[in-house]
Order: C-alpha cells, then sequence, then structure tokens
C-alpha cells in the first residue's frame, strides 16, 4: 500500500536516499539507502563503519520513540561524514541502524583514504568505541543483499 | 382455525388479500431472493474490508514516521488487527455459506451446485492464496491476531521533492504461525518464510471473484424471475390501492384476528434492493 507524507511532517531525511523501516515484535530497524545508479558513480569498494550506540531506552520510554531519537543522531552523522569523505568521490550508500548499533557503509575507490579520513574523526558520545573494516564484496551486491 | 393471506403495509394499515397458493409462491421468491442477495451482500463485505485494511495499513505506516503517543499507535495497530481479522472471517462467512445460497436460489438443480463446489475445489488446488486464507482463519479465530511485522520503505517523489512515497508491506511470518495444531499442516508446509499481506489479497481477490461470478451467472435466472413475480404484486398492491409499495410485508395470520400472525416476511426490500443492484452491478 503506497502513501506519501512531506518530509517536514514526518522526518527530514537526506535527499537522495530512500528509507527502510522495519518493524516487529520487540525489533525495530532502520535504513536509509542511496539507489544503486548513484552507488556506481562512487565506486566499487566498501568500507564499513559499526558504531554500538551507548544511549539506552529510558524507563517508560517507547521502543518507536526511541529508534526515531536515534535516526536523527545517525542521520546528523551522515551528513558530517559525507562532507568529510566528499572530497575523496565517497559517499555513505547504506545506513542501518537498530537499537544496538548503527553501521555505515561507504562506496569508494579509495577505501584506504576514507579509513585514515575516518579515524582523524572524532566520535560522537552517544556511540561507543567504532570498529572499521572493509567488505570485499561490491556496494551494490551488498546493497541488494540488504533489502534482500 | 382458518389461515388468512394478505399483504399489508404497516406503514399505513393497508391490507390486501391473497390467496394461499400466491402466499407460497411469494415465500417461495423471496428465500430466493434472500439468497441471491446474501451472496452480493457477503461478497460486498469482503470488498470493503478490502478497502478498510488498505487505509488502516496506510495510518500504521505513517504512524512510524511521525511521534505519535504509544496510545495512538495502539489504537491503529488494533484498527489493522481488527479489519484483516473482518476480512477473514467475512471471506469465509462467503465461501463457507456460497452453495446452500446458490442451491436455495435452484433447489431443483443439482449440476449447477456441483458446477460452484468444483469451481472452489479448483480455486483451492491452484491457489496458494486461497489455500493460504483458508487456514488463516483457523488462526486468527484462535489467537485473535494477524500481522507480525511490517516494512516501511520511502523514496523521494519524482515530482515534488518536500514529498515522499512510502509503502508499507505487512507480513505474517511462518516462525509465529506455530506448529500444526493451529494452522494447517500442508499449507504450512508450502509457505515461505514470510507471506505479504496485500499481494496475498489480491491474489485471493481474483479467485473469490471467479467463484462469485459464477455463483452469480448460475443464479441470475431465478433471481430475475423472483423478482419479476415480486414485482407484479407489488404493482398489483399499488393498483389495487393507490398507495405506493414501500416497506410491505406478506402476512399469514390465523383466525379472524389479523393479529395473530403465523408467518410474516418482507418483499419490498427485495424490490428496492433490485433497483439499486441493477444499476451497479
Amino acid at each position: 500500500m503506497e502513501f506519501t507524507a512531506n518530509t517536514p511532517i514526518s522526518r527530514s531525511f537526506p535527499d537522495g536516499y530512500e528509507t527502510l523501516y522495519r518493524v516487529s515484535y520487540n525489533y525495530r530497524s532502520f535504513a536509509l539507502l542511496l539507489d544503486a545508479l548513484a552507488i556506481k558513480s562512487k565506486g566499487n569498494k566498501s568500507v564499513e563503519l559499526v558504531l554500538p550506540w551507548c544511549i539506552y531506552r529510558s524507563e517508560g520510554e517507547e521502543i518507536d520513540i526511541h529508534v526515531l531519537r536515534l535516526i536523527d543522531y545517525a542521520i546528523a552523522l551522515l551528513h558530517e561524514l559525507n562532507e568529510k569523505i566528499n572530497h575523496l568521490q565517497s559517499k555513505v550508500y547504506l545506513l542501518d541502524l537498530d537499537i544496538n548499533r548503527c553501521v555505515f557503509r561507504i562506496a569508494t575507490e579509495q577505501p584506504q583514504a576514507v579509513i585514515t579520513t575516518l579515524q582523524s574523526m572524532p566520535c560522537p558520545e552517544v556511540f561507543n568505541l567504532p570498529q572499521i573494516k572493509t567488505d570485499t564484496s561490491n556496494p551494490t551486491d551488498i546493497r541488494q543483499q540488504f533489502i534482500g | 382455525m382458518d389461515s388468512a393471506y394478505c399483504i399489508q403495509s404497516p406503514g399505513n394499515n393497508v391490507l390486501m388479500p391473497i390467496e394461499e397458493e400466491q402466499f407460497r409462491e411469494l415465500k417461495r421468491a423471496r428465500k430466493r431472493l434472500s439468497s441471491a442477495y446474501a451472496i452480493r451482500h457477503k461478497f460486498r463485505l469482503i470488498k470493503t474490508n478490502y478497502a478498510l485494511i488498505a487505509n488502516s495499513l496506510k495510518s500504521l505506516g505513517y504512524s512510524y514516521l511521525t511521534e505519535l503517543t504509544s496510545e495512538q499507535r495502539q489504537d491503529i495497530k488494533n484498527q489493522v488487527n481488527a479489519n484483516v481479522s473482518n476480512y477473514i472471517l467475512s471471506a469465509r462467512t462467503f465461501t463457507a455459506q456460497l452453495k446452500r445460497h446458490v442451491q436455495a436460489c435452484l433447489p431443483q438443480d443439482r449440476v449447477e451446485v456441483n458446477r460452484l463446489t468444483r469451481r472452489m475445489e479448483i480455486e483451492y488446488q491452484r491457489s496458494f492464496a486461497y489455500r493460504f486464507i483458508d487456514s488463516l482463519y483457523d488462526y486468527i479465530s484462535y489467537y485473535g491476531i494477524s500481522i507480525h511485522s511490517v516494512d516501511v520503505s520511502g523514496k523521494l517523489s519524482l515530482n515534488n521533492t518536500d514529498e515522499r512515497v512510502y509503502e508499507i508491506k505487512a507480513y505474517i511470518e511462518r516462525a509465529y504461525l506455530g506448529g500444526p495444531t493451529d494452522f494447517r499442516a500442508s499449507v504450512l508446509k508450502e509457505m515461505p518464510a514470510r507471506v505479504e499481506l496485500i499481494e496475498l489479497l489480491d491474489a485471493y481477490m481474483e479467485s473469490l471473484g471467479r467463484i462469485y461470478d459464477l455463483a452469480c451467472k448460475i443464479t441470475d435466472e431465478a433471481t430475475e424471475q423472483s423478482q419479476l413475480l415480486l414485482r407484479e404484486f407489488l404493482n398489483v398492491f399499488e393498483g389495487v390501492n393507490g398507495t405506493r409499495a414501500d416497506n410491505l410485508f406478506v402476512v399469514h395470520s390465523i383466525g379472524d384476528s389479523p393479529d395473530k400472525i403465523y408467518d410474516s416476511f418482507p418483499i419490498s426490500m427485495y424490490s428496492a434492493q433490485a433497483e439499486v443492484y441493477d444499476n451497479n452491478p
């Protein structure tokens, strides 16, 4: 079933990204995905940044409200990351979060330069110690796998 | 005690006597028409429940994009669940009694009823959606829930940069359907990990549509004849009494007093509805 909503009424999602919100019993996940064409233009290699949350659901806070809060933090960091790696013609193509962690995947032709840039950035205080790895699969495949 | 038969207009106390044989004819026509209309009413129930599901699903999808209170969100979830349950129950009401309704229209004709039975068997054999919804009835009537998870996806609208187009998909998941005691084992076995609700209902509606069309086709002639018979009596009533034949009842009373009513049934409602159905097939 399709429906439309104005971005100012709902969340302000970044341009160019598709959204996917998954809801099940005791489980919520949210993702932002760049479309396949835009990914190809950025590169064939993938860098993965995993950030565990260090903010937790407060007593009585509803899970859906909590997740909306996490989405806001993640989108703020997404903008910052994209700004920092823009000069490397690289871009976050998949942001995927649940209440435990937030994963940014970056499409690039220069994974080493991206990793160096990431390591030089301060970690926002809503996250615990991040992990950075490269992924051997290409971004388009990873995206496809993700949406299943 | 003597029986008396008449057509009565309770509103303005007008009464027209009829013969016993005419009473029987009217009663037969009324039985056929009520069955023929029941088929149509029930099919409309299903279609309307589908439209309600579509609406409440959209509200549910929207609810995950906005900061609602948990009570507000729960209300919307309850609505989706109620609408899906009503759909499944109304579908069962339709399929379970369809043969009986058709038989009531054609009491002499086993062949046509068998044709319908065969059609329903074919749909069951050919359509996973038909089998699945038939089995889901047991699950919903036992547990009272229907949907296990939803995905809400969205992208920027092509023609308006402020607007996003979202799509909500609701799933029934195999992992939650449980053991064979709660859900028909053979259908559970052929089921994928999850089934998307709207795809399922669309496929199911196609099967139901074919069954419904056949049921209408089989009963059309008997329905039309019964309508004509009824119309004749209504016309005579109007001619004799000079009043419109609105809200008339056929009454079988015993003894002299028309208050001692043995049997009574409405007829005008079938005529009025006949017009509605003729205009909106």
